[in-house]
């Protein structure tokens, strides 16, 4: 069956790893659920419409006949009974319309022998019809439930009714088609266009009167006066009218009454859909949109012991590892990490968990509330770069500033030189931003120092990205859900690529200064110079990365790494890891997990001193088990093309392929101080009401 | 009944071991506690029972038995007395096995405290150096039973056993943890006492795995006598408890006694060439195996399982289990695929997110309140006024099968204020078998112990599978049998009508007419067993709810019987319609009747053939479970891996990709040559991998894209099938609505009209 030398087939699962979960699932009603709910209700509401219809539209004489009734004996009020009772039914004709036997002889014959009776060619339960002459004159071509008012007039005194008979109705003797047939004599003109529905034109076949007859009996003048009537009626409307589909209930009566009740369930199912979403939303656990903005103190959280039940609620919605679980009650084991959010203690389940406030943040941009700086108006800050850590909060505040910004612009133009806006930075921040510039019809541009996402593209191969806070709503365009790296940067450069939104990579801002007219200056380390009218600046925290105090000589540097992309080119290599922090953790686990590669972790510390447990474990057993070495309390002194320097407790030149420095990152508040938005200074004083602009002409 | 009177919890607490708990956690203790009334001679726990509870004599006598090593008889080890304990074993490991068995000598009244709560009392209040002095005497005792049972180290003597006691370290590891990796340094022997550990040997992207290690099984000893690094990786399929005898202790027990290594090493050979034979079918059947997650096979003491080939999509399961449950289902027909044998048939089966009362309950471990217990029955249920929830069972459940939702009745204590409840299959335990089962029209899903049922597990364990499919044997034959019949019937009624000689209005026609309203109504009367589930589905006694019901044996279908009469019943309404009216279709109420009931006709016949025909198809073309709605986020999900994979290849694979994988996925007409060509996705697979690279096997990472794109290439032909499956029967309910209307008005104008 399976080709050979095929690799194995049986893999372990993904989400195996770790087994529990860091969110609880929450039921959502699956369309098994739903997929049948107000079938039922439309199944008998378009019954009970059905019912109506019948009772409504249909009289209640027409339902028990075989088909439709002439009208003149709908309104006549005949009930079944009335023909039906006598037998022949014949009789019941003759009794209200008196004999009208067919004179011709042919017909003669066959009426002799009982054959042809009147509803051989009467046929009142079939499309059968006439012309109906009234006092005044006015004509009316009926058939079954139906009437026509024609424009012919009859003369006075001409009142009667004229019954006229379908050419089918003869058609069980007589080959209506045939010339010589003698039915042909009693065609009208071109009759064949309306097939057997074609009226028969010889009113007068019963009798033909002589003129003897007529001036014997004065009554069939005004008779042969009713027929030229008729002649002349059926001439104008050879067919019979039918009823109206309304009075003539058949397949339509079906179909109706299916489809009303389709479009019953189909707007049963649309209004279900929509109050799910609405109780979905509502079930969402409720997060304040004020996690949105950059808090000034620092936050701590406090759990109570004695009612703590340790359920791992708050440790498990901590982004930054916060809080863990010991002895079976929550603790607080990395204060200083606290981004400030209050996600735990909005679900901690019994209030064991309290956030305090502390003193002043003093590391963050003053920025108001609509994230516009609060030093130098104008200038806008979204991402990381305000102190909230999350990519969630990133595409919110994208968002939010662009938003301000709109509203500042108020809709005036500014000169073909001059940008509306220059987001410096296209991570989650400066993308949500740029999304919603594109969607506000603003003219901006992107400028980034490296590619789209950097700083998520620099994260480990396979890492899981959390969509957290949970709370906070997704606001603008830009996709984010609980994935992998990979996932996220593949949907993330989609978006870019078919939004066509205009980024230009590796152009680094060095310097955003304000012109004489009010509008910035955005310099780039390429020389050329932006000009616009606001600036969004979401370039992030991370600033550059720190470098070695030694210097690196120029051959080598393609061999020193600031990330780790892609664990699996460095299979085989001897890799040095400088730093000790959660990244350089991570990537030299990364890097030990493949064949044959060599990794050494050279740290300042002499212990592990901070870091995520998980982190630290994972080290601490690939070190144990020989596939990390980890030089404590030392540092890289000196670079060269064959060896590294590493001087410590045991001073060693080694040899290397590839050097990994993850030794932190420079904030960038140089080049924020000099784009005028400065730290907040303690304390924070309530921002007042920003200042107008100048407006660009 | 939880919770303890006052009087109780007096007792409960003066005991030693339980003094020491702060009063909250004596509350919580109390509140998740149970007061259990015996008989003399009830028995309270057997020998092999799940420990997770710790007993309290508050009165009475309770006699633990148990036979005595070396004995033949079952003899008394000791008597608990009024405010004793037993049952203690449990606080060893959760869920281990009982040891002895508790009968009630005299009357009594116990209290049953779950072993969880014990744990997290003791540990907060800062008993934990206690407990852990206490937990390391209660370990050693155990290790040694556990040696003594394994035959290989029966012939060692006393004082060498003592020896391995002192040296061995406990090692426990979560499910996906490494235990070790290739390369590592080898620390020693290892032997399963708890859990399932998979030996793995990783190549580029895909992990092979070459050995299942089950309790009682060593391994990682050939590494560390020779002294070399790890050649496998070893990782913890599920929660694994080990025990590890370091290198040193190792060798120096070989060198004393050569022949408890050699016993050692038959049982990994036998173990190896056992498992070789079903591993070897294994890897024909790629991720679809039942061994994908063989971990939850073998925890599952009772699993939900969807027969893809017979399952027509209907998810009425889902919905009987809201109907009963508040409106909250509590399975989710989402979830892994397998092929497996059941008995002796072979099955494509959905396991779907619904709990599968595992035998080592993570969820109920995690619980902080005590509100997930267990029934002996081995039933695993969540108290709703103990759920506070926080969701800790929901996240540790590794499968997903608890889920939070809002909750509907007010609660009472810790669950006061709880927003949301934890909620997860009871199996029905109100009722006497899971409504789930009980209503699915084709009996497609049941419920199954995959120990007991399916063969490669059992035979994994060294049993044979004793379960069958549970199905109507007749149903097939009545529904082929009646549609012979009405069609012999209707052609007959036909050619007397087509000859005049049946008229509607009276003799045989006008009796046709009648048979063929009675037979519509009796249609009409499906609806009640398939949507009022609560009618048939029958209480549970009340005084044997929650216990003692070990056996209740999974209930056969109640639905399905009534889906084949439904069906017979609908063809004897088509003779009668045609013997009645024939051609005849007026333009009136009555020809409306006529239409309508043709439409209705057609809807249920194609309904129902849909119903025999795609399920077959559409569980070839599918690698996991998934819900119509799920189905455009998977396709984008393709898509993606497709680029995704891709990316960072080769020249060659990238070229690969362009010229034939990506037309591939974009042929208009793949997926209908994908339909008639009756090809399974592994076949299709297959051939696609033949066609690019003949004879010569794939990289890894074309393997992986063939496998998208032929997933791609598949997903239109889901979409239509399942559109297929859905669409008829809600149309067909729609039209009956308009039918019985017309029917009605028909019936009353020709039964006494003007």
């Amino acid at each position: 069956m399976s080709e050979r030398g095929e690799p194995p087939a049986l893999f372990v699962e993904r989400r195996a790893a770790g087994g529990r979960r860091r969110r609880a699932p929450v039921h959502t009603a699956s369309s098994d659920e739903w997929r049948f709910s107000g079938v039922a209700v439309a199944a008998v509401v378009g019954a009970l419409a059905t019912l109506a219809a019948v009772g409504l539209l249909t009289s209640p004489r027409q339902l028990r006949s075989p088909g439709p009734l002439a009208l003149p004996h709908d309104q006549a009020g005949l009930t079944c009974a009335k023909c039906h009772d006598q037998a022949p039914i014949t009789d019941a004709c003759v009794g209200c319309h008196g004999p009208h036997p067919s004179t011709r002889r042919g017909h003669a014959k066959l009426r002799k022998t009982a054959t042809m009776t009147c509803i051989t060619c009467h046929r009142v339960h079939d499309d059968f019809g006439g012309v109906a002459i009234a006092d005044d004159g006015t004509v009316t071509r009926f058939g079954p439930g139906a009437t026509r008012t024609l424009k012919t007039r009859a003369g006075a005194n001409a009142a009667g009714i004229v019954p006229v008979v379908p050419i089918g109705a003869c058609g069980g003797c007589h080959d209506t088609a045939a010339p010589r047939d003698p039915i042909a004599r009693c065609l009208l003109t071109a009759a064949e266009d309306f097939g057997p529905a074609g009226p028969a034109m010889c009113f007068d076949e019963h009798r033909t009167p002589t003129s003897l007859e007529v001036a014997r009996d004065p009554k069939l003048r005004g008779r042969m006066a009713l027929w030229a009537v008729a002649r002349r009626a059926v001439a104008e409307a050879p067919v019979t009218p039918k009823g109206l589909p309304a009075e003539r209930p058949g397949l339509w009566l079906v179909a109706l009454g299916l489809a009303s009740s389709v479009a019953l369930w189909f707007s049963w199912r649309a209004v279900a859909a929509w109050r799910r979403r609405r109780g979905d939303a509502r079930a969402e656990p409720v997060g304040s949109a004020d996690a949105a903005k950059p808090a000034t103190v620092r936050k701590l959280p406090f759990v109570d012991v004695s009612t703590c039940i340790g359920c791992h609620a708050c440790v498990d919605v901590c982004p930054y590892d916060v809080l863990a679980v010991r002895n079976y009650v929550a603790e607080v084991v990395r204060p200083d990490d606290c981004c400030g959010l209050t996600l735990c203690e909005q679900r901690c389940p019994n209030g064991s968990l309290k956030i305090a406030e502390g003193e002043p943040l003093t590391d963050r941009p003053r920025i108001d509330d609509a994230l516009q700086s609060s030093d130098t108006p104008g200038v806008y800050l979204a991402g990381d770069v305000t102190g909230l850590p999350l990519i969630r909060n990133a595409i919110h505040q994208g968002q939010v500033a662009v938003d301000a910004i709109v509203a500042s612009l108020g809709g005036r133009a500014a000169p073909a030189d001059v940008f509306d806006l220059v987001i410096v930075g296209a991570g989650p921040a400066g993308l949500s931003a740029a999304l919603a510039a594109q969607a506000a019809g603003l003219r901006y541009c992107v400028l980034e120092q490296g590619s789209v996402a950097h700083s998520i593209r620099s994260f480990p191969r396979g890492k899981l990205v959390f969509d957290q806070p949970l709370g906070l709503p997704l606001v603008g365009d830009l996709w984010l859900a609980e994935s992998t790296k990979e996932e996220l940067l593949s949907k993330w450069t989609r978006i870019v690529r078919e939004q066509a939104l205009p980024i230009r990579e590796q152009t680094r801002v060095t310097a955003v200064g304000r012109d004489a007219d009010g509008a910035f200056g955005i310099e780039t380390a390429d020389g050329s110079r932006l000009r616009a009218r606001r600036v969004l600046l979401a370039m992030g925290r991370r600033g550059t990365p720190r470098k070695l105090s030694c210097p690196i000589p120029e051959p080598c540097e393609d061999r020193v790494h600031y990330h780790l992309a892609d664990a699996r080119t460095f299979a085989g290599q001897r890799v040095v890891v400088a730093g000790l922090g959660d990244v350089a953790m991570e990537t030299a686990v990364a890097l030990a997990a493949q064949p044959g590669t060599a990794v050494t972790l050279v740290a300042r510390a002499d212990d592990f001193r901070r870091g995520k447990q998980r982190n630290i474990d994972a080290v601490r057993r690939a070190s144990a088990a020989g596939r990390i070495t980890v030089r404590w309390s030392s540092e890289v002194t000196v670079v060269s093309g064959s060896t590294l320097r590493i001087d410590g407790p045991a001073p060693e030149e080694m040899a290397w392929d590839a050097l990994f420095v993850m030794i932190g990152s420079i904030a960038p508040w140089d080049f924020l101080g000099r784009a005028g938005v400065h730290r907040a200074q303690a304390p924070v004083r309530p921002v007042v009401a920003s200042r107008t602009l100048p407006i660009v002409q | 009944m939880t919770g303890l009177a006052a009087d109780v919890r007096r007792v409960v607490f003066a005991h030693p071991l339980l003094r020491g708990i702060d009063a909250r956690g004596q509350d919580e203790i109390a509140a998740a506690a149970r007061v259990r009334q015996l008989q003399p001679g009830d028995v309270v726990f057997r020998r092999g029972d799940d420990g997770d509870a710790v007993f309290v004599v508050v009165a009475g006598h309770v006699e633990l038995s148990a036979v005595r090593r070396g004995d033949e008889r079952v003899s008394v080890v000791r008597t608990a007395a009024t405010s004793d304990t037993f049952g203690e074993d449990a606080l060893l490991a959760d869920g281990a096995p009982r040891r002895m068995t508790a009968t009630a000598a005299t009357s009594a009244t116990i209290a049953q405290l779950p072993v969880g709560l014990l744990w997290r009392g003791a540990g907060r209040a800062g008993a934990a150096a206690l407990a852990e002095r206490e937990m390391r005497l209660w370990r050693r005792r155990a290790t040694a039973d556990l040696l003594a049972t394994m035959a290989a180290t029966r012939e060692l003597p006393e004082s060498e056993r003592e020896l391995l006691l002192d040296a061995v370290v406990h090692v426990t590891r979560d499910r996906g943890e490494t235990i070790y990796a290739a390369g590592d340094a080898s620390d020693g022997l290892y032997l399963v006492v708890d859990g399932l550990v998979q030996l793995q040997q990783a190549a580029a992207d895909a992990i092979g795995v070459r050995a299942y290690l089950l309790p009682g099984d060593g391994f990682g000893d050939e590494d560390a006598l020779a002294g070399l690094p790890r050649t496998l990786s070893a990782v913890a399929m599920g929660k694994s408890r080990l025990l590890l005898l370091p290198t040193a202790a190792l060798r120096t027990a070989v060198d004393r006694n050569p022949r408890v290594l050699q016993r050692l090493r038959r049982i990994e050979t036998d173990r190896e060439g056992q498992q070789a034979a079903i591993m070897a079918e294994a890897d024909a059947r790629s991720t679809q195996h039942v061994f994908h997650d063989l971990y939850r096979m073998q925890i599952a003491r009772s699993l939900l399982v969807i027969d893809q080939q017979s399952c027509v999509r209907c998810g009425h399961c889902a919905w009987a289990c809201a109907d009963v449950h508040d409106g909250v289902a509590r399975l989710v027909r989402r979830g892994d695929k397998v092929l497996t044998t059941v008995g002796e048939v072979e099955q494509s089966l959905l396991v779907v997110n619904s709990c599968q009362h595992c035998k080592n309950p993570a969820c109920m471990i995690d619980c902080p309140t005590g509100a997930i217990g267990r029934d002996p029955g081995g039933e695993v249920f969540i108290r709703d006024d103990l759920c506070t929830g926080c969701g800790n069972c929901a996240k540790a459940c590794p499968w997903e099968n608890i889920r939070m939702a809002p909750r509907h009745r007010p609660g009472s204590g810790p669950s006061a204020t709880a927003t949301h409840l934890a909620t997860k299959c009871d199996l029905c335990r109100d009722y006497t078998g899971p409504a789930c089962v009980q209503a699915c029209p084709t009996s497609a899903i049941t419920r199954l112990d995959p120990n007991r049922d399916v063969a490669e597990i059992a035979a994994l364990g060294g049993g044979t599978a004793q379960g069958g499919p549970r199905r109507l044997s007749w149903g097939g034959g009545l529904v082929a049998g009646a549609a012979v019949a009405s069609a012999g019937a209707t052609v007959y009624a036909w050619r007397l009508q087509a000859a005049g000689q049946l008229q509607p209005g009276q003799g045989d026609g006008w009796w046709a007419g009648v048979v063929a309203a009675i037979a519509i109504g009796w249609l009409l009367t499906y609806a009640i067993p398939k949507r009022v589930v609560r009618l048939w589905l029958r209480r549970r006694p009340k005084g044997r709810r929650g216990h003692a019901d070990a056996d209740r044996s999974v209930p056969r279908s109640k639905v399905r019987p009534w889906y084949l009469l439904h069906l017979c019943v609908g063809l004897v309404a088509i003779v009668g319609v045609v013997a009645h009216a024939g051609a005849r279709m007026p333009a009136d109420p009555s020809g409306s009747l006529h239409a309508a009931f043709w439409l209705v006709t057609a809807l249920g016949l194609a309904a129902a053939a849909v119903y025999r025909l795609v399920p077959r198809t559409l569980a070839r073309l599918e690698r996991v479970g998934a819900l119509p709605e799920d189905l455009p986020a998977q396709r984008e999900g393709l898509v993606d891996e497709m680029y995704r994979r891709a990316s960072g290849q080769d020249a060659r694979t990238k070229r690969v990709v362009a010229e034939v994988l990506v037309p591939y996925t974009r042929a208009l007409s793949g997926p209908l040559a994908l339909l008639l060509s009756g090809r399974s996705l592994a076949q299709e697979r297959r051939r696609l991998a033949r066609r690019i690279g003949g004879e010569t096997p794939l990289s890894p990472a074309l393997h992986d894209l063939v496998r998208t794109v032929v997933e791609l290439r598949a997903w239109p032909l889901r979409v239509g099938l399942s559109g297929l499956l859905r669409v008829f029967t809600p149309l067909h309910v729609l039209a009956t609505g308009l039918l019985v209307a017309l029917l009605a008005v028909h019936v009353a104008v020709m039964g006494g009209g003007p």
